[in-house]
């Protein structure tokens, strides 16, 4: 089946009638009211919004995002790049759809592709061929864009970071260097401006002064000031120089502060950024690497075997409970320690500060190896009925069923010898911090949700 | 003054008593005699001079004509780069041109690099601009030079050796005197660069103050000036281009003066004027090996000039007679003959005469030089110096001058004999042998 959108009736969708189930709708809105999964979407005519409108909303779609869709007319327009290009003719539309339902078919782990990273290896992997190039748009802060990246992280991440945890992943390769740029160590922007300041001063009044030297009094001057009626005549000796190198050569110093009136053979070069209007050294600018990329071995073995491996892999022996289901059993706890004050619980928060920098640091494998020993020394210090969930990549909590303050104590000094003989092993340090509380001290009115944002909000 | 009676006295003697035979006898007081009238000449240019510089109100009218100039390069290497450099530091309003022409470039890529790593300092000089021309093939320095004036396109054209550089009022000073649209070419003093570096420089500093400098400027005002030098001439570029440029062949510099002097006689107005203020400074070799090698390629040019080239051009009614009496008696007789009969004269003396008389007049004609090159030195330092007590360090070898110059005739006679015997001219560093053998031979 073909969806068709469309603003007009389009004659073009009738061609396709004969081979191809067709829907003609108006705007996306109109398909997520049924919302048919098609063999692919068809975006008709040549206005701009609203080809990008459609295409990025089909990319941002949870369930379609990896669909084929095509265009009827060639649109100049970043958003191309969401696209599979030109509708074929039907025949090799029909060849185009078929070896998507192959390739789809041997995608493995369905549930996976949820995730941002999960979502960009199904996509990469319906589409063998496909190089991610960045498009260059001279008003975009960063010059470069990957619209896909930013459809299929539905805007979420900073496509360049998240190309670079892809990278550190080995997911995705690069294939090309499309180019090299500096860019602000503040704000990242691109668009830079180079100044000729002077280094004494820092001034920008500075001008190119040609000067001279006399050999027989060593005085160094403006060359204005030795013309004398058509002669050059030291202002300091009064000699006449008449050769240069030999009376006369001249200096280095060219350039003149006109605020501290210091030469100076070369300026220093400031950097001014013109979207955050910091100013910095350009030894500090950040270089960014712009590749074009594709789908790396590694991420096709992924997608056929169907694991996506990220950080939370480490953590896999503490048999996570699901989030919502931990902040209803914190919930439930609550209630019961309010109820009965007999029953005591803890909460027990480990945060992970640098997780993200170790990556780069580390292999992605070294760290895995890391923090599944970790999560080893973990489990050896919870008990059958702990819970722990995650909230985010670096944020685990514990709950300690009948554990009161005196417990709760015992177990941090545990967990704080266990991270110190991990550190040991380690060459890198692990910058982790630990939150708790125990039920003596809840506060009356908070839920579970208000009461983990809190402590979140304390570790930060 | 002595001396002079002395010879005086020889010479009546020599012609009363051996009237026949003892000719060669009579050539050195000939050449004391008609030395001295030259340099009388010479002083009376320079004092002339001397009034006008006095006399004269000078004044420089607002002409800064473009100027183009042609450095032709060999095998100098860095040192290319003074020459640049000191032409690009010119103290002139107008626009300086330079065309730097590198000969036979495959063989001379030090040459053709440093002329390129010059080429991001040039925008630092408004009005100034450097065109280098390789060319593969070598043809010679003429071949050179008539590349350069092809692409030139100022009103003034320098013609320059890749080893010489210039005062910083070079350029103002000679193309003022293109303001006069009868004067058609210009050259100035060219002093040695290299003095310090051993005897034999120094000795040709001096020569290069008394010939190049005071020769030059009391010839100048005479217009009889002898040669607009190769490594030196300012010439106006249209009358260059009307009268075709160099022609091939060694000593391309003194063929060209002889060419535009035998204009002369039908427009007696042209002007080849010296500017002593115009300096040029060159190197000059520094072993006495170096030193012979070069004279015997000047003096051997000298007589293939004369003789090959211009034998039947050198008549009063083409140069006029100023310059035809000067040229019979600097160019021939002082410069061909008298080595010849200084060598004769002396082999003759030594065999013949008494030993303690032939020292007696040796040490008479040695007396006689010192004097006047005395007298021309002081008045040098007095009036044409313009670095007076740089200059002034060749009163130390001022004494043994005469010698050196004893030397150079004696040596410019065998040059001068191995070109007429032997085609000197066809052994030179200045071109090709393929080249110099188009030349009129």
């Amino acid at each position: 089946m073909l969806i068709f959108f469309s603003q007009e009736a389009d004659s073009l969708a009738a061609q396709y009638k004969d081979s191809f189930a067709v829907q003609q709708l108006s705007d996306f809105a109109a398909w997520e009211r049924n919302r048919i999964v098609p063999a692919a979407f068809v975006i008709a005519g040549s206005d701009k919004q609203y080809f990008s409108s459609i295409a990025g909303k089909i990319r941002r779609d949870s369930e379609v995002f990896a669909s084929l869709c095509f265009s009827t007319e060639l649109i100049t327009s970043p958003d191309n790049a969401l696209l599979d290009g030109l509708l074929p003719p039907a025949v090799d539309l029909q060849k185009a759809i078929d070896t998507t339902n192959d390739l789809l078919k041997s995608l493995k782990g369905k549930e996976n592709y949820l995730t941002h990273q999960g979502r960009l290896i199904k996509y990469l992997w319906l589409r063998p061929h496909l190089v991610l190039q960045p498009q260059h748009e001279w008003n975009n802060p960063r010059f470069y864009r990957y619209p896909l990246l930013e459809a299929l992280s539905l805007d979420q991440a900073d496509s360049f970071e998240w190309l670079r945890n892809l990278t550190n992943a080995k997911i995705l390769e690069a294939v090309s260097l499309v180019d090299r740029q500096r860019e602000c160590m503040y704000c990242r922007s691109s668009h830079l401006r180079f100044i000729d300041i002077c280094p004494n001063c820092s001034a920008i009044d500075i001008k190119l002064q040609p000067s001279l030297h006399c050999f027989t009094c060593g005085c160094v001057d403006a060359q204005d000031k030795f013309l004398q009626s058509g002669s050059l005549v030291c202002p300091k000796c009064h000699t006449h120089l008449r050769h240069i190198g030999s009376d006369y050569d001249r200096p280095l110093e060219n350039y003149h502060c006109q605020a501290c009136h210091q030469s100076f053979m070369e300026g220093d070069v400031q950097v001014r950024c013109a979207m955050c209007e910091k100013e910095m050294n350009p030894n500090d600018l950040i270089l960014n690497e712009v590749h074009a990329w594709r789908l790396s071995d590694k991420g096709r073995t992924i997608a056929f075997r169907g694991e996506v491996f990220d950080l939370s892999s480490g953590f896999d022996q503490l048999d996570f409970i699901s989030r919502e289901l931990f902040i209803h059993d914190l919930n439930w706890m609550m209630v019961m320690t309010r109820r009965y004050p007999a029953v005591k619980f803890s909460l027990f928060g480990i945060y992970f500060a640098n997780l993200p920098e170790l990556v780069e640091v580390f292999n992605h494998t070294r760290l895995l190896q890391m923090l599944e020993s970790f999560a080893q020394r973990l489990r050896n210090l919870l008990r059958t009925p702990d819970l722990s969930t995650r909230t985010s990549e670096n944020m685990l909590w514990l709950l300690l069923p009948n554990t009161d303050e005196y417990g709760l104590t015992g177990f941090q000094k545990r967990m704080e010898k266990s991270m110190d003989q991990l550190l040991e092993e380690s060459d890198y340090k692990l910058n982790f911090r630990f939150i708790s509380m125990h039920s003596q001290k809840l506060p009356q009115k908070e839920s579970a949700e208000l009461l983990l944002a809190r402590l979140v909000g304390e570790l930060l | 003054m002595e001396s002079l009676i002395q010879a005086w006295y020889v010479f009546r003697i020599t012609v009363a008593h051996y009237p026949d035979v003892q000719y060669v006898l009579m050539l050195i007081p000939f050449v004391l005699f008609f030395e001295l009238p030259l340099y009388f000449i010479n002083w009376a240019g320079v004092f002339r001079h001397l009034v006008s510089e006095a006399v004269e109100v000078p004044f420089v009218a607002p002409y800064h004509p473009r100027v183009t100039c042609t450095i032709t390069c060999y095998a100098e290497g860095r040192s290319v780069q003074n020459t640049v450099i000191s032409l690009l530091e010119q103290i002139y309003p107008g626009h300086i041109e330079i065309i730097a022409v590198v000969d036979g470039v495959t063989k001379n890529i030090a040459t053709y690099q440093a002329l390129k790593e010059l080429y991001p300092i040039i925008p630092r000089y408004p009005g100034r601009s450097l065109v280098i021309v390789p060319k593969i093939q070598r043809g010679g320095r003429v071949s050179s030079l008539n590349a350069g004036l092809s692409r030139s396109r100022g009103e003034v054209f320098l013609a320059l050796d890749g080893d010489t550089s210039f005062d910083n009022q070079m350029v103002y000073y000679a193309a003022a005197h293109f303001k006069n649209p009868d004067v058609v070419a210009v050259t100035g003093p060219m002093r040695v660069r290299n003095a310090d570096k051993s005897l034999v420089a120094r000795m040709q500093d001096l020569e290069y103050m008394l010939t190049m400098q005071v020769g030059k400027l009391g010839f100048a005002k005479l217009n009889v000036i002898n040669n607009v030098p190769g490594a030196f001439g300012i010439f106006r570029r249209s009358f260059l281009q009307k009268i075709g440029g160099w022609n091939t062949g060694t000593a391309e510099d003194l063929d060209l003066t002889l060419r535009i002097k035998k204009y002369y006689q039908r427009y007696p107005h042209l002007k080849v004027e010296f500017e002593p203020r115009a300096v040029s400074h060159t190197d000059v070799p520094e072993s006495f090996a170096g030193f012979l090698k070069q004279r015997l390629r000047w003096d051997g040019d000298l007589w293939y000039v004369y003789s090959n080239k211009h034998r039947s051009g050198i008549t009063a009614g083409t140069m006029g007679w100023a310059n035809f009496i000067f040229l019979l008696w600097y160019g021939l007789l002082f410069q061909i003959v008298m080595p010849f009969a200084i060598v004769i004269y002396t082999v003759y003396m030594a065999v013949m005469l008494p030993l303690y008389i032939f020292m007696l007049s040796m040490i008479l004609v040695y007396l006689f030089y010192v004097i006047l090159v005395l007298i021309q030195f002081i008045m040098y330092l007095a009036v044409v110096s313009d670095r007076k007590w740089r200059d002034s360090k060749a009163f130390l070898i001022l004494p043994a001058y005469p010698l050196f110059q004893f030397i150079t005739r004696i040596w410019s006679a065998f040059a001068i004999a191995n070109q007429v015997f032997n085609k000197g001219h066809l052994d030179s560093a200045m071109a090709p042998l393929w080249v110099l053998k188009k030349g009129k031979q």
